[in-house]
């Protein structure tokens, strides 16, 4: 047909102009496909991570916790705990013995009343429970220090020369008395005069000889190497999967735990921190437990260095049948608030926890791009969409003031207005949709580009109160946090969105243009010729 | 076929206005060859629209086989200029990005016919103007008298009863020009056309049976009115 071969030529022997037209909508194309792909990708990553509670099987999450980190230990029963921690070294075995030990502390929340989570899963609209514990555990070891120190001492002599008082009076008439008496016996010598001494001044000197001997004296402090480091251990029910502080939805290598199995499962970082690998033995108190897995523990949420299943960290602790946390899944979302509220009713001092509580508290770099992005980005895109538009819409007026000649020379021969128009808005759709796949491959480009440089993301979750104040470790006292590399793609639906702007933005130029064409008079364009 | 009534175009031009055209009586029959000529600014190129239905007369008549082509509308306009008027211009005018041959095309687009058909008049006329070599040549490639004669071989693609020609040889050299205006007045002669040629080169005026001359938008010629004329006796 002629009038797309007119089409075809026009575009492409006025290959400057068409390029620069669909180059400027292809901008405004990958900007919104790119703004939307990052958007989606943030939130999505944002929502992965933000929804702990979510990913760990739960809609609600019940604890008590100490009023803070800082008054932790003025608690009562916290302090009553906290008193295990200190070492009675002569109870590790014999000095110069190696030793190993497990000290069990509260991790800032005090245990839950016994049967809070049986008492919570007879709650209408209560789909499951689960109870957990978290502890936090120092562990010691080293060599058993000497304590008692013996200390070999030489026989040695002492002579003590002592001072006495001068005579009182009285004295000194008694010795007078006593002098003149035995001179009238006629039988005084020293002996006598000595016994007419009062009693102190009889002896005045002595020896003292002390045999040798050993003593033994407590060395304080004693000379060890113990060292200590800290982690804190989570107890998880095995037999419950779907919920828990942990779920297999974290292992990120090796399984989950098995019931009744002395397993362990270990955060990643602890593991590569402590150089542990899936296979070794964990051993706490003499127990030894096998690494069957490792975790990505959840932001926000009961993380843990160490999970275990729940009755063996109740017996390794001594605290059995204790739990600190209970995990709650609803039926129905529409039934969390309810229950929320019952559990407030049933445990006044107990805190509970949904997911929206957490989002408010995290930031981080991944939470800063998502904010741009909402904030700006979709603004961003809209205005530079417009912006292109309008370059392209001027680019397709000037190319129409160009073709004055042109167009006036096709009405003179009989080209209606409506013809003149149609070919104007036949190109600029051409121009449209080449801006729009033009857009899509440029789109998909920097988005590779983007996803490829951009360094991972990082959500922030508050140390310690902050932590405890949300629902998890009141003893984790840096700040959690966790890394994200955006996984973002062009959605399909937005790419053809956004080609559908590109031909709307195509149109919208040419519409101007035609309407130029189209109140073109062809006198005027005869008179051009002049 | 032509009749002018007191054919007036009025131009604004500031506070003044300006008879580009004024009162212009004039008959132009069928098969004629007229020569319009006269000074710059005389009128000529606005009596020419004024004819081929690209302008309308501020007041007055231009009577197309008995049609007031000022009460027209666009579209009959079009329709007219679609169908009876052939326009040549002294630019040439041809489409830069198409070739000699969809130039040609471009011309008889308007009009229902078969692709192939169409194509096959196209390279037949630019055969018939000499230009049968050329056909796949953009205007850029192509001298000044051959571009002519591609917007020759336009203006007749679709048989028009008449052709205007707005200064056509006025960027040819004489040579060239004589060989464009030989071939217009050979090919109306042959279809039997009606010529209206503006010029300002009185010897293109001389190809023209009858010459009418402007100045100030006004006719000078006493015999604003044809004679009596046959095609037989023009030739």
């Amino acid at each position: 047909m002629f009038y797309l071969r007119y089409c075809r030529e026009e575009l492409v022997r006025r290959g400057g102009r068409t390029f620069l037209a669909a180059l400027a909508l292809a901008v405004g194309v990958a900007l919104v496909i790119d703004v939307a792909a990052l958007g989606s990708a943030l939130h999505t990553g944002q929502a992965r991570i933000l929804n702990p509670l979510a990913s760990v099987g739960s809609d609600l999450l019940v604890t008590r916790a100490a009023q803070s980190a800082a008054s932790a230990s003025a608690n009562p029963e916290i302090d009553s705990q906290m008193q295990s921690v200190v070492t009675d070294l002569s109870k590790l075995g014999n000095p110069g013995d190696h030793f190993m030990h497990d000290f069990f502390l509260p991790s800032g929340e005090l245990p839950l009343p016994t049967g809070a989570a049986a008492l919570i899963s007879l709650m209408p609209g209560v789909a499951q429970v689960s109870g957990g514990l978290t502890l936090q555990v120092v562990h010691q070891e080293g060599t058993v220090p000497k304590i008692v120190a013996e200390l070999q001492q030489a026989a040695r002599t002492f002579t003590v020369q002592q001072s006495v008082a001068p005579l009182t009076a009285a004295e000194q008439s008694q010795i007078q008395t006593c002098v003149q008496a035995a001179q009238q016996s006629g039988h005084i010598d020293d002996a006598t005069f000595t016994k007419c001494l009062p009693e102190r001044f009889r002896s005045t000197s002595f020896t003292v000889t002390i045999p040798a001997q050993t003593i033994q004296q407590v060395v304080n402090p004693p000379q060890t190497d113990i060292r200590s480091t800290s982690f804190t251990i989570g107890g998880v029910d095995p037999a419950q999967n779907a919920i828990g502080i942990v779920t297999p939805a974290q292992v990120t290598a090796g399984r989950f735990l098995e019931p009744e199995l002395p397993e362990a499962l270990l955060a990643e970082g602890y593991a590569q921190q402590h150089h542990l690998a899936l296979g070794q033995d964990f051993v706490i108190n003499g127990t030894r437990l096998t690494v069957v897995g490792l975790v990505k523990p959840p932001l926000a949420g009961q993380a843990a260095d160490v999970y275990v299943p729940l009755p063996d960290l109740q017996k390794l602790s001594d605290r059995s049948g204790l739990v600190n946390v209970v995990l709650v899944r609803a039926a129905s979302a529409g039934d969390v608030p309810r229950i929320s509220a019952e559990i407030h009713a049933a445990f006044p001092d107990a805190q509970v926890t949904a997911s929206t509580d957490i989002a408010a508290q995290v930031s981080g770099s991944l939470v800063d791009a998502r904010n741009l992005v909402d904030r700006t980005g979709r603004w961003l895109a809209a205005i530079v969409l417009v912006a292109t538009s309008s370059i392209t819409c001027m680019l397709m007026l000037a190319a129409v003031g160009r073709r004055v000649r042109e167009l006036g020379t096709l009405r003179a021969i009989g080209w209606s207005s409506a013809l003149i128009v149609r070919q104007v808005m036949g190109e600029s759709l051409v121009i449209g949709l080449l801006g729009g796949i033009f857009g899509v491959a440029l789109a998909v480009g920097v988005l590779d580009a983007v996803v490829q440089l951009l360094p991972p993301l990082q959500a922030v979750a508050p140390p310690s109160s902050g932590a405890s104040a949300l629902f998890g470790m009141g003893a984790i006292t840096h700040p959690l946090s966790q890394t994200i590399r955006l996984q973002a793609s062009a959605s399909p639906t937005i790419a053809g969105i956004a080609v559908l702007l590109a031909l709307l933005g195509g149109l919208l130029a040419g519409g101007g243009a035609a309407a130029r064409a189209a109140r073109l008079r062809p006198s005027d364009a005869l008179r051009e010729l002049g | 076929m032509y009749e002018l009534r007191e054919a007036t175009r009025l131009y604004r031009q500031g506070p003044s206005v300006i008879p580009a055209v004024d009162h212009v009586d004039l008959s132009i029959h069928q098969g004629e060859f007229v020569a319009v000529t006269g000074p710059s600014g005389s009128g000529k190129s606005t009596l020419l629209s004024l004819l081929g239905g690209l302008d309308r007369t501020s007041s007055g008549q231009v009577l197309f086989d008995a049609l007031d082509l000022a009460r027209l509308s666009d579209r009959e306009l079009t329709d007219l200029r679609r169908h009876a008027f052939g326009f040549i211009f002294q630019q040439f005018n041809l489409i830069p990005t198409l070739t000699a041959l969809e130039n040609v095309e471009a011309g008889m687009a308007p009009i229902r016919m078969k692709s192939r058909s169409r194509r096959d008049a196209a390279r037949q006329l630019l055969d018939e103007v000499g230009l049968g070599s050329r056909t796949r040549h953009l205007p850029s490639q192509l001298s000044g008298g051959e571009q002519q004669r591609v917007a020759i071989a336009r203006a007749l693609a679709k048989n028009p009863s008449v052709l205007l020609a707005d200064e056509p040889t006025g960027n040819l050299d004489s040579r060239i020009g004589a060989e464009i205006l030989e071939l217009i007045a050979l090919f109306s002669e042959r279809r039997g056309q009606t010529v209206v040629l503006v010029t300002h080169d009185r010897e293109a005026s001389r190809y023209a049976r009858r010459t009418i001359r402007l100045r100030d938008g006004r006719l000078l010629d006493r015999a604003r009115v044809a004679p009596d004329f046959s095609p037989a006796l023009a030739l």
